[in-house]
């Protein structure tokens, strides 16, 4: 009877347990900016990486709450509880304690990191595809250095609205004309800040044709939230058709609905 | 609490004489005995109180914001994109810099000169000065939110993010981040005043015996954190002056159209800003480390380790500042630097953790309301720090950054770690200066009700972040699949406010009508037990001499060759009953020069805002209140107690 009361106790902890099962079943569902259902290299190593820390940290986690609970049953005060022995520590366990934690973080987490990390953050090659990034408030624009529109001779630029060919690697240089935002979509790869008067470089690959989703991540003032991208991957074929006809100034109804390839008025 | 105050000798002025005149009135009311006091705990009381109730606001702020997220597109509150910014930056703002920072320095103010056997902090008008310029900065800054048309709904509070990221801050239009940069100065001013007044007197101050090894680990927390505030303060008011310099005289440090740095703000707010986190927490750690050993009836397990991973954390929070900023651009080298030290201070964080279950292990441990709260913080903030460790990794981050993984992490460091831990002292505490127990039942409901709410507010924000769920987007629409792990959020906010209206209630009710508590109900260790409850204005009517860590614990028990204690046939000296009216024992006086040199810091701060002429007005206020400070003697001979 009393075991029974002091486990009915603990019962929301069962509860948040029963969280933790909800969250690990919601990982890879099919949702617009699911950062655990990339399809972009980049996002998929950012994925094994947060893996790699989450499950030694979830493991630790269940077995030091869990130990939190089993030392408040095991050692709960009974009536006619005596003053127990009085420990006041043990220096080799607690230098164990102390050693072995930074190690095992150190070479689980610390060291896999630094390849992917230096992976990533490259430069992109000289072989990639180039488009720049220009935040501005509430809007993305993309300029295609390789696109010249026939009408003015100048490069491409769309809104909001993200062309690129699959299979190749992509190479972006983002940056700001006003206040800093930030460049991210999910599936694809995780966020860079465009910072005015910095030009960053970034490099993204996807291999699927499809169309991605993506929105500002820093607070850039008042339509912070309406500042989306849509990323939309062709295959070579596919994307050079686009190109030709968006350089001729041909408006294509895309993905999105409202179509947001400049002609000649937005270009500049 | 009446105090009596002998007419002092006529000076010549009439502004003085009319001062004295207020005095006397007010005195009548005993309202003067809170403004003028000098009174560590009653300083301590004015700061709690302070803090909870823009805990409220705060909260208020949250339940806004949780409100206008609960469905997509805002459409359960329809908050604009304007409105919700500022309620946002003022949540934040609020929660950091109005609460638990001055909620810590409320136990700071009530515990340390208790538990280090001293009378009063060693400046004890420069704490009152503390008090008044952190109310004052708070005020300010929060009128700010009517300086707008607000019948029109236009809010005039800051709205670039506590973290104010130029140059969004920098071009803000309005005074809003005015409000805001010079609202934080002021309570620079009152951080930097306290830091160095607790750092005397814990150097200075201890009863004598108490070498710095034998002090509560409280006070050694309070210490850091001390050391903390003095460093890193300087650091946020260099980068506020340019900000100040930026938006009112049109200097260009952040602007980069004429060659100033954005980042270099960025650099400089987090530089102050990560210690700022381990200033937010280390006091918390404090409060757990004496609950959780009193509760358990066993000495802190591993002393020395854990004061040297508090001060190890206090050194390492300088070197991880750039885990704020890795998608900014420093390159990878900078990032992984930055990235293995951000991993490494997690060691320090989780030594402590398996020192305080060793403290539980073995211990004969009561599951009252301060160990229930103290659990909470220990479970909660585990979380905390363990989700933290999954985006110290530099490429994982790349993808929460700035998501509601990351809102998740800190709520469960610094709700689930800080709040509950306050909540614990504030359970612990609460008999010392009451002489009542808050109800223990009512604590157990509110402990269970503030857990569960918690928890389904925050912990499915690691699933909305995972999702890709932006911070401080104030609305979103329904395909992303965020519904309903904001609604959840949502229910568990409204969930955390009922729980405070069980604690206000308990808090209330127990004050009036509470079980008598003794001096010592929870058979305690540190010197604060051995002293009456409510203790005298005095404190200590003899200051003790100190042998032991845990003094008082040693003079209740003793310990035979395998460490089992055997209580001491005298039995503890806490029951002294005998009345002693404090005579001969010389107190510091009422001033109320602090509260005037403080109200000079709003009205500088208006001035510079709207019109310099008040500059000039605060600033002869500030001189009047120094110069009277300065002149007026410290101690006015005796006093009559209570």
């Amino acid at each position: 009877m009393m075991r029974r009361r002091s486990l009915a106790r603990f019962l929301p902890l069962f509860v948040l347990l029963a969280l933790l099962a909800m969250v690990l079943s919601g990982c890879d569902v099919d949702t617009p900016q699911n950062t655990l259902n990339p399809e972009g290299d980049v996002a998929k190593k950012q994925r094994d990486m947060f893996y790699l820390a989450m499950w030694p940290a979830l493991g630790i986690m269940i077995l030091v709450e869990g130990a939190i609970v089993a030392f408040l049953i095991r050692f709960r005060r009974r009536k006619g509880d005596g003053v127990p022995k009085q420990t006041h520590g043990n220096t080799p366990l607690e230098i164990v304690w102390t050693i072995l934690p930074a190690i095992f973080i150190v070479a689980v987490v610390g060291i896999p990191m630094l390849p992917v990390l230096f992976d990533i953050g490259r430069a992109p090659k000289d072989t990639a595809y180039p488009i720049i990034v220009e935040g501005q408030q509430f809007t993305w624009v993309f300029n295609y250095p390789e696109i010249i529109k026939k009408a003015d001779g100048k490069a491409l630029s769309t809104f909001d609205e993200i062309h690129i060919p699959t299979k190749k690697e992509i190479g972006l240089t983002i940056t700001s004309i006003d206040v800093i935002h930030s460049f991210g979509i999910p599936r694809i790869a995780g966020t860079r800040d465009a910072v005015p008067g910095q030009e960053e470089l970034m490099w993204i690959k996807v291999d699927k044709p499809g169309t991605y989703h993506g929105q500002c991540r820093e607070l850039c003032g008042i339509d912070h939230a309406g500042m989306l991208i849509t990323l939309i991957a062709h295959d070579q074929e596919d994307f050079d058709k686009w190109a030709k006809e968006a350089a001729a100034g041909v408006k294509r109804s895309t993905d999105s609905g409202d179509a947001a390839v400049s002609g000649g008025e937005g270009g500049e | 609490m009446a105090t009596t105050w002998e007419p002092r000798e006529q000076r010549s002025g009439g502004l003085a004489g009319a001062l004295r005149h207020m005095r006397v009135v007010a005195e009548q009311y005993n309202i003067w005995s809170w403004i003028a006091t000098v009174d560590h705990k009653k300083i301590g009381v004015m700061y709690g109180v302070t803090a909870f109730i823009f805990f409220l606001i705060g909260g208020l702020e949250a339940l806004l914001i949780r409100l206008q997220l609960a469905v997509p597109n805002g459409a359960a509150l329809g908050l604009d994109g304007d409105q919700y910014n500022r309620i946002m930056t003022m949540h934040g703002t609020t929660m950091v810099f109005m609460v638990v920072m001055p909620m810590s320095a409320a136990f700071f103010n009530l515990m340390v000169p208790l538990m280090i056997g001293a009378r009063d902090v060693a400046f004890p008008r420069l704490n009152a000065f503390s008090y008044w310029v952190f109310l004052g900065g708070s005020i300010f800054m929060n009128v700010s939110f009517f300086t707008g048309d607000i019948f029109a709904g236009e809010l005039g509070a800051p709205d670039s993010g506590w973290f104010s990221y130029a140059p969004l801050s920098s071009r803000s239009e309005g005074h809003g981040v005015d409000f805001w940069l010079l609202g934080l100065q002021i309570l620079g001013v009152a951080s930097l005043a306290s830091g160095f007044n607790f750092i005397v007197t814990i150097l200075n101050m201890r009863a004598p015996g108490m070498t710095l090894f034998k002090m509560p680990l409280f006070i050694w927390m309070t210490l850091v954190t001390s050391f903390l505030i003095i460093f890193a303060m300087p650091v946020i008011a260099v980068a506020l002056f340019e900000l100040m310099f930026d938006r009112l005289f049109d200097a260009n440090f952040f602007n980069p159209d004429k060659g100033g740095a954005p980042l270099l703000w960025q650099h400089m707010f987090w530089l102050f800003g990560h210690p700022e986190v381990y200033i937010l927490i280390l006091p918390a750690m404090g409060i757990v480390s004496e609950v959780l050993p009193t509760f358990s009836r066993k000495p802190l397990f591993g002393y020395p380790f854990v004061v040297f991973s508090g001060i190890a954390i206090g050194f390492m929070s300088w070197g991880v500042w750039v885990h704020h900023m890795y998608t900014t651009g420093l390159g990878t080298v900078a990032n992984s630097a930055f990235g293995i030290s951000t991993i490494l201070i997690g060691v320090p964080t989780g030594v402590k953790v398996f020192n305080w279950m060793a403290t539980l292990w073995g211990g004969s441990i009561s599951l009252k309301a301060p160990l229930m709260f103290a659990i909470g913080f220990l479970t909660m903030f585990t979380i905390g720090g363990l989700s933290g460790v999954t985006h110290s990794m530099v490429p994982s981050d790349f993808q929460q950054q700035d998501t509601y993984y990351v809102v998740a992490h800190f709520h469960y460091v610094l709700f689930g770690g800080s709040i509950f831990a306050l909540f614990s002292g504030i359970y612990y505490w609460f008999p010392k200066f009451t002489g009542k127990l808050l109800n223990d039942t009512v604590g157990q409901v509110h402990f269970w009700l503030m857990f569960l709410g918690f928890n389904l507010t925050f912990f499915p924000m690691h699933m909305s972040g995972l999702l890709g769920m932006p911070r401080r987007i104030y609305t979103y629409s329904d395909n992303q699949g965020w519904d309903v792990w904001n609604m959840m959020s949502t229910t568990g906010a409204f969930l955390i406010a009922i729980s405070m209206l069980v604690f206000i209630a308990n808090f209330i009710i127990s004050l009036r009508r509470g079980e008598k508590s003794g001096n010592d109900p929870w058979d305690g260790r540190t010197l604060e037990w051995s002293i009456p409850s409510p203790p005298p204005h005095y404190n200590f009517k003899e200051i003790p001499q100190v042998h032991a860590l845990d003094e008082f614990w040693h003079q209740k028990y003793q310990e035979d060759a395998e460490g089992v204690p055997i209580p001491v046939v005298a039995g503890a000296s806490a029951d002294e009953e005998d009345e002693h009216d404090g005579h001969g024992i010389h107190m510091p006086s009422p001033s109320y020069f602090p509260l005037i040199a403080a109200l000079a810091f709003p009205i500088i701060a208006t001035g510079m805002i709207y019109d310099y002429a008040l500059v000039g007005v605060g600033a002869v206020i500030l001189f009047f209140g120094i110069y009277g400070w300065a002149i007026e003697p410290a101690t006015e001979g005796e006093e009559g107690h209570s």
